[in-house]
């Protein structure tokens, strides 16, 4: 299905606007869109919306960490392994609205290759402590990333917090020869997350001159930039991931500065994920099982929103059999 | 969240008509008399002797002028839905983009499961020699000619007198925005005080098509954005809220 | 032998419509802690190759939480098709495509009742034209011929007959059913009739949504 076309009068619109440091949802240039993480109730399992939901500005990702136990590569025999896997879904946007399932194209790929350079090449997760019989058995980690809503554009970061959310929330079995454990945590070494920044030339003056930066930038405004950085950086400001696309020449001290940003988004990120698992901890502990899972990510008081208790009902007429 | 999508129960006024009410598809319409002659309008389906509802709303209906003819209609009954996505009525004002030429008429997208054609000779003053001067990507503000559900639909820029009356190409600047369908009705009806509300304190213009596509221009960017946000959240306001945003936002950019 | 206290209980209802702002419509919903996000677009573009000169051509496409798209989703979605088809009104819009979505996020069991009760939400979100509505319901049998209306995980592991029923909301007939296991005709009857009436309680969940969602137009005029 074929995405509403960007006019030529909104491209000019937003150009003009970001020479005042506007930015059509009321940002300022710096600024993030809002981020929620909603652990569900299946181990490894998060939920990541980016904006408000409900209006065109949001995007909504899902990921799901899930073990498996396999041989490992000829390479490393002591080394479990990780796959990541990034499909949108037929809702992520007008698009991929195609029951063929494309899976994505090349934005998919975009995504996809983000992440696993970010996760996988950073190391992030311990694969040492994966390994079950050297040349063997190893575990296999497999992390699921489902774009739900890509209309409002941040998949990639938003992608990156959900999959290290999954990460983090997730419990592989364990395996003892003498008796059975609970299911452990992964070891994470350090927590890389992406943070895209768009720039887009001056209007007026020549292409030396400074560009305007938008942090987080949405879909209409990637299809208006000039180019764009994607930051993998973890809290403590060692950079994983430098992806430039696009028509751009960037100085050196832009990168080192906008590391910087990219990483203090990092810390926060970071933060939320450990609030937010504590939390969930402290529910499962107290036996809370109802309020645990994704139903209970977007209760507001919204006419939007229904609510029924369990209840039961009537069979006036049923027979035992 | 926005404070207007709050659920209020305390504030059911009596202003609602009192026979309205909120239906779903398959329901039985009883309200209607069974030996009157009615007018069945959107969201309702004459099913043999009865009407039932197909899409979920408001159910209202208004009496009609009575006649001395036999089968005049004594009311007529619709749905108030709420929708986003557009099917093409004749006769409704659209905001489309131009997608491409081809041959002598342009495809232009107006959000319709296909895109409508506009041919070059439907603009003012056009002629053979004489061409309109829109590229793909420009925004139009037309009128459908031809809509029906078996036919890709026709647009065109001039009125029955092949004057231009605010139609054509939308340039000079200015920001596009989709509501749903619903807002734009609101916003057209005569009870709305929005737009006269907001024109009394801050000049703009704006066009605005039945297909869920406003576009507006203000003096300034800043105006503009405030402007287009005003509508937006104007979803579920009533008249009093609707003063009281313009106000706070007349305030707003005065710079208070 | 008696029917269990918790036998014939429905699971705790959800939804929230409008979801994905950018779709014509859409729901999350989840019965119990089975939930699933489902958006839809519709009538919209179709592809000429599957257009339909008599009606709309319904997509339906409906991905596992987690793996690749197995048999057991193509099963799904056909069942869904069929009822797309039959609860709109698509020869109203000919030559259009009305495209469904459905990414469940937590299973924990009446996977296909949750996704059908999802379908509908979504459709009625998305205010496409529709003769009826449809709601599903799963039952299972226990060894002992102990008949659960909508079970989780759990409370269905001693089940030994499943069984999903989708009803539509005119005149209560049967639109699906999805079987599992043995079913005698006396089991089948009783299950049948449990899962109508579980499913005329989700009619009204249906009702309530849509009143809540239309609360303030109606207290506009």
């Amino acid at each position: 299905m074929r995405d509403v076309p960007l006019s030529n009068l909104e491209r000019q619109f937003l150009l003009d606007a970001l020479e005042e440091s506007k930015r059509l949802d009321g940002r300022s240039t710096p600024q993030r869109r809002p981020l929620e993480l909603h652990f569900g109730r299946v181990e490894g399992t998060a939920l990541v919306s980016v904006g408000e939901t409900q209006s065109d500005h949001a995007s909504l990702v899902y990921a799901q960490a899930s073990a498996s136990i396999a041989e490992p590569a000829v390479s490393r025999p002591i080394e479990g392994m990780l796959n990541i896997f990034v499909t949108y879904c037929g809702s992520a946007a007008a698009r991929f609205a195609d029951a063929a399932g494309t899976a994505g194209g090349d934005e998919a790929v975009e995504v996809t290759r983000l992440l696993e350079r970010c996760l996988k090449e950073s190391r992030c997760l311990d694969l040492e402590s994966l390994c079950i019989v050297a040349e063997e058995k190893v575990w296999q980690i497999r992390l699921d990333v489902n774009i739900l809503s890509a209309a409002a554009g941040g998949v990639a970061d938003a992608a990156s917090v959900a999959a290290l959310a999954a990460l983090a929330h997730f419990k592989r079995p364990e395996i003892h020869p003498v008796s059975e454990r609970d299911p452990v945590a992964l070891a994470i070494h350090h927590y890389p997350v992406l943070s895209t920044f768009a720039f887009f030339n001056r209007q007026k003056s020549g292409s030396n001159a400074e560009k305007i930066v938008c942090v987080d930038p949405t879909w209409q405004e990637e299809q208006v930039m000039a180019g764009k950085i994607v930051f993998g950086v973890n809290p403590y400001r060692e950079i994983c991931t430098l992806h430039l696309a696009g028509q751009l020449l960037i100085d050196k001290s832009v990168v080192l500065r906008y590391a910087h940003v990219a990483s203090q988004h990092a810390k926060s990120v970071v933060d939320l994920i450990k609030n937010q698992l504590h939390e969930d901890t402290q529910k499962r502990l107290a036996g809370q099982t109802e309020e645990i899972g994704f139903a209970f990510a977007f209760k507001q008081n919204s006419i939007l929103q229904n609510v029924k208790p369990a209840e039961m009902v009537s069979t006036a007429n049923l027979e035992h059999v | 969240m926005p404070a207007e999508m709050e659920l209020d129960p305390d504030n059911v006024s009596a202003k609602s008509s009192p026979s309205a009410r909120v239906v779903i598809p398959g329901d039985p319409v009883p309200e209607i008399p069974p030996s009157d002659v009615v007018i069945l309008g959107p969201g309702l389906r004459r099913e043999g002797p009865h009407a039932i509802v197909t899409r979920p709303g408001v159910l209202r209906h208004k009496p009609l002028p009575s006649s001395a003819e036999k089968l005049a209609p004594k009311a007529i009954y619709w749905v108030d839905t709420h929708a986003k996505r557009y099917v093409a009525a004749r006769g409704e004002h659209v905001i489309g983009v131009i997608l491409a030429k081809a041959g002598d008429t342009f495809r232009v997208d107006i959000g319709t499961s296909e895109p409508a054609s506009l041919s070059f000779m439907a603009f003012e003053g056009a002629t053979k020699k004489n061409r309109p001067n829109a590229l793909p990507g420009d925004v139009v503000y037309a009128k459908l000619l031809v809509a029906s559900r078996d036919m890709e639909p026709e647009l065109v820029c001039v009125d029955a007198y092949g004057k231009k009356a605010g139609m054509g190409v939308l340039s000079g600047g200015g920001f596009v925005f989709t509501t749903p369908l619903h807002v734009i009705r609101k916003l057209l009806s005569p009870d709305c005080v929005l737009l006269k509300t907001l024109g009394d304190s801050i000049p703009f213009e704006i066009a605005v098509g039945m297909n869920g596509r406003i576009w507006v221009r203000c003096k300034s960017v800043k105006e503009t954005i405030s402007l287009a946000n005003a509508i937006s959240v104007a979803e579920y306001m009533n008249n009093d809220e609707i003063k009281a945003m313009s106000a706070k936002l007349v305030n707003a950019l005065a710079g208070f | 032998m008696p029917v269990k206290d918790k036998a014939l209980e429905l699971r705790p209802l959800f939804a929230q419509l409008g979801l994905l702002g950018h779709t014509d419509g859409s729901v999350m919903f989840s019965l119990g802690q089975t939930a699933v996000i489902c958006g839809v677009y519709g009538p919209a573009e179709v592809k000429p190759h599957k257009e339909r000169l008599e009606g709309a051509t319904v997509e339906i496409s409906l991905r596992p939480p987690s793996g690749p798209t197995g048999l057991q989703e193509k099963a799904k979605e056909a069942v869904l098709k069929g009822l797309v088809e039959s609860s709109i009104l698509g020869s109203l819009h000919p030559r259009t495509s009305v495209f469904v979505s459905l990414q469940p996020l937590d299973m924990d069991g009446g996977e296909l009742a949750a996704a059908v009760n999802a379908t509908c939400l979504a459709l009625m979100d998305c205010s496409i034209s529709m003769r009826c509505l449809f709601a599903s319901v799963e039952v299972t049998r226990t060894e002992d011929g102990i008949i659960l209306l909508d079970p989780s995980q759990k409370q269905a592991t001693k089940a030994v007959a499943k069984a999903t029923f989708v009803f539509e909301s005119v005149n209560q007939d049967v639109l699906a059913s999805h079987l599992e296991g043995r079913w005698s005709e006396k089991a089948f009857q009783a299950g049948l009739q449990a899962a109508l009436d579980g499913s005329k309680a989700i009619f009204q969940f249906y009702r309530e949504t849509v009143k809540r969602k239309f609360s303030k137009e109606l207290m506009m005029k």
